[in-house]
């Protein structure tokens, strides 16, 4: 019999019938088509969760064992120059009892600190208001909000690494366009070009996942781009808030949430080559939400609204003070 | 739960309709009834004992208007009261239940005064059977947005069900993959353009994007209704039942009333018949047929909600039809091809525009999108606009733009739906499970009309 044949006896009320069976029945026992069509599956939750297992396994056995997070961002030196906020200044009791107690397990045959030194400039940056020449060597890794600094700052003497719904666990690969190249990853830009200035918002779409692998992944993310932009000064900002609504009915994408996760973010600024920023002082009001009236979908700024963002971090440029050895 | 959601398609295709099909002629209405309370209440539980008193005050009032058949006065006061009660209800409802909509009042509205209307006219016998009644109320292919049907057109096949065969069952989901395809293929993904636009702020869009999202928007609002529609009627096949057509390829029209004649048919089908006609209709003189559209399109503009941009939507269109009418009627009724090239151009030009008033519901925001339309910068200073915006949004949304303005004409619906040779049944398939990956990759935007 002939394809033809079958499909003109078979009604087509039939065949999504079957297919529809067949797919429901297959998806029940399948771990890949789960993934795929989480809809199906019975534990959709808990699928999702471990293809994030399964990713991660894989990068792991791609990558090699992630690296402890804290000891490749080693404090500083400060000798000599004290800085706003720097807490082993403050309190020198504090160095004491890192000194009493014993010594992390090193990761590199030598003693870290000497390799930065031999390898790397080690600059420091000091906060200061500069002008729009200032992001010449600039770069912005964002997700949607950055789209939207990309379209309406008017600045384009600067690069965008942006995508709509970009999160920090695909930036790096993810399929983007960048200037007149179609089809690019964050990945090659960075690991191909030379930039002074990388500025990083990311973390909206990601609220509904965990907490402490959104910042361990974070961590990764700009332990990467340093690694591949020594000498470039890595500007994480925090996550820009929500409108009041939004923020009361939304179960994750809230800004107790952000907060928390700003908080986070905060932590990694080493005051060395990372630096914090939190725009939200210059968007939202007194009650910490995005101020009402800047933005349609409680999400995204006003194309107006941009200029606050722009004026925000042209208030606080960080600029080269000194080499620290 | 809607018609595009993945759980109705895996319950309805895969439990519901081989159950209903397999049951006995006498069990079928009772098993509807089951199933369209159960659709509701996944919608919307909370009105549901509100809407279970007021179907049965309805039906009640049918009774006693049967028992006191000879009682004239009584009748109309019957009929007065119950008429008053649903209005009521719907008004109390859009104004004090803002935030939570009662889904479909507008419809059940409709539906119920039109009952009383004919109950009171003789036109039909008052429904002596609950479930028959509540089956025409809850029936869940028409009760979230219509269409609307007329209790007369729909009674004996609720009494009696019609066997469902292969091949109906067949025209049905041809019919509800064509909506399906309308409303995730076409809808959902021009959804994005008007919403980016939204979220730039209308201040600051470049005149070029302004009327492309305009048309983008009409496309959108077209095929989400439209797609509803057919994803109804396909259902209803399915089970057996016919629901009449909403839509008849309106973007064709020459006029803006024959615009509104193929537009959501059965809305204005009621409006004809219950308002339009007792008033006066056309055939009474000029006044008459103006007093009556009037009260027609007032009607019209209250009944999509009480917010200024219906009325001023509303009104718009009642100018344009009176004119029509009157200064227009030579346009109208040239038989040269310019000039049905200019009619077409004339309703491709005004109905767009009326929809603006239609989709922005702040009067205000509505005035600022119309400067950036016509570039009145010196009415209202456009701010931080991309110039080059529209670009990005074209080259982005080309292939929907493109492929919904194809859909505009009525061959591809002939082709999937009534042609029935294995190429579009293939087509119907792929369709099929095109749809299911891209709401399962996207997740389901709710229907427009479910406001209303």
């Amino acid at each position: 019999m002939n394809i033809k044949k079958i499909l003109q006896r078979a009604p087509l009320f039939a065949v999504i019938y079957v297919t529809l069976f067949v797919m429901f029945v297959i998806t029940q026992f399948s771990r890949t088509l789960q993934i795929y069509f989480p809809y199906f599956a019975v534990q959709g939750d808990t699928m999702l969760a471990g293809a994030q297992n399964v990713s991660d396994s894989i990068e792991q056995s791609i990558l090699g064992p992630r690296k402890d997070s804290h000891t490749v961002f080693m404090e500083p030196d400060t000798t000599g120059i004290v800085l706003p906020g720097d807490d082993t200044q403050s309190d020198p009791s504090d160095v004491l009892s890192v000194m009493d107690e014993p010594e992390p397990t090193p990761i590199y045959g030598e003693p870290l600190e000497d390799i930065i030194a031999a390898s790397q400039p080690a600059t420091y940056y000091v906060e200061s208001k500069v002008d729009q020449s200032y992001f010449n060597d600039a770069v912005f890794l964002g997700d949607s909000r950055t789209v939207g600094l990309k379209l309406y700052s008017g600045w384009d003497n600067c690069d965008y690494l942006a995508d709509v719904g970009m999160t920090i666990y695909d930036c790096l690969d993810r399929d983007i366009s960048f200037g007149d190249i179609e089809h690019t990853t964050a990945r090659e830009v960075l690991s191909n070009s030379r930039y002074g200035k990388i500025y990083i918002m990311l973390g909206i779409n990601e609220c509904g996942s965990n907490i402490n692998t959104y910042f361990e992944k974070y961590t990764e993310v700009v332990d990467q781009i340093h690694r591949w932009q020594p000498d470039a000064l890595i500007v994480v900002q925090g996550i820009m808030k929500v409108g009041a609504q939004k923020s009361a009915t939304h179960p994750s994408i809230n800004n107790a949430n952000i907060t928390a996760r700003n908080e986070k973010l905060a932590t990694l600024a080493n005051d060395w080559y990372i630096y914090y920023l939190d725009i939200n002082e210059a968007v939202c009001d007194e009650n910490g939400n995005l101020t009402d009236g800047y933005s349609f979908d409680q999400v995204h700024l006003y194309a107006k609204y941009y200029s606050l963002w722009c004026d925000y971090l042209l208030e606080h440029g960080f600029v080269f003070n000194g080499v620290r050895r | 739960m809607t018609f595009s959601d993945i759980n109705f398609l895996l319950i309805f295709i895969l439990i519901y309709v081989p159950i209903y099909v397999l049951l006995p002629q006498r069990a079928k209405p009772f098993f509807l009834l089951l199933g369209s309370m159960g659709f509701y209440a996944l919608n919307d539980v909370w009105v549901m004992p509100v809407l279970l008193v007021d179907i049965l005050i309805v039906f009640i009032s049918g009774i006693l208007e049967d028992h006191f058949f000879d009682k004239i006065d009584l009748r109309k006061r019957i009929t007065q009261f119950g008429i008053g009660l649903q209005i009521c209800l719907m008004v109390i409802s859009i104004l004090f239940f803002k935030n939570h909509i009662f889904i479909g009042i507008g419809f059940f509205t409709i539906q119920f005064i039109g009952y009383y209307l004919d109950v009171y006219k003789n036109v039909i016998y008052p429904c002596k059977n609950i479930v028959t009644f509540s089956n025409y109320v809850f029936f869940f292919p028409k009760v979230l947005q219509g269409p609307i049907v007329n209790f007369k057109d729909i009674e004996t096949d609720l009494k009696y069900p019609e066997k469902v065969t292969l091949s109906k069952l067949e025209k049905g989901i041809r019919t509800f993959i064509l909506g399906m395809s309308f409303k995730v293929l076409l809808a959902d993904r021009l959804y994005y353009l008007w919403n980016g636009v939204q979220t730039v702020g209308f201040q600051s869009i470049s005149t070029p994007l302004a009327w492309i999202s305009m048309y983008s928007y009409s496309l959108q609002l077209y095929f989400d209704f439209q797609g509803y529609s057919l994803m109804a009627i396909g259902v209803a096949q399915m089970l057996g039942f016919s629901l009449p057509v909403n839509f008849k390829t309106p973007y064709l029209s020459q006029s803006i009333s024959e615009f509104y004649r193929r537009w959501h048919i059965t809305l204005g089908e009621w409006f004809k018949n219950y308002i339009y006609i007792p008033m006066g209709g056309s055939k009474n003189g000029l006044k008459k047929t103006i007093l009556s559209l009037s009260a027609v399109w007032v009607l019209t503009g209250l009944w999509h909600g009480l917010t200024l941009n219906f009325m001023f939507w509303a009104l718009t269109l009642l100018l344009f039809i009176i004119l029509e009418k009157t200064l227009l009627k030579k346009f109208i009724g040239a038989k040269h091809p310019v000039f049905m090239v200019l009619r077409h151009i004339y309703v491709l030009i005004i109905i767009p525009l009326t929809w603006m008033m239609f989709a922005i519901g702040n009067t205000e925001q509505m005035g600022i999108f119309f400067t950036r339309l016509f570039n009145l910068t010196s009415v209202c200073e456009p701010l931080n606009v991309n110039v080059r915006d529209y670009q990005n949004y074209l080259s982005d949304y080309w292939p929907y733009l493109a492929g919904a303005v194809v859909c505009c004409f009525p061959f591809i619906e002939e082709a999937l739906v009534k042609t029935r040779i294995y190429m579009t049944r293939f087509i119907s398939f792929a369709l099929f499970w095109i749809c299911v990956y891209m709401i399962m990759k996207n997740g389901n935007n709710p229907f427009m009309y479910i406001n209303f």
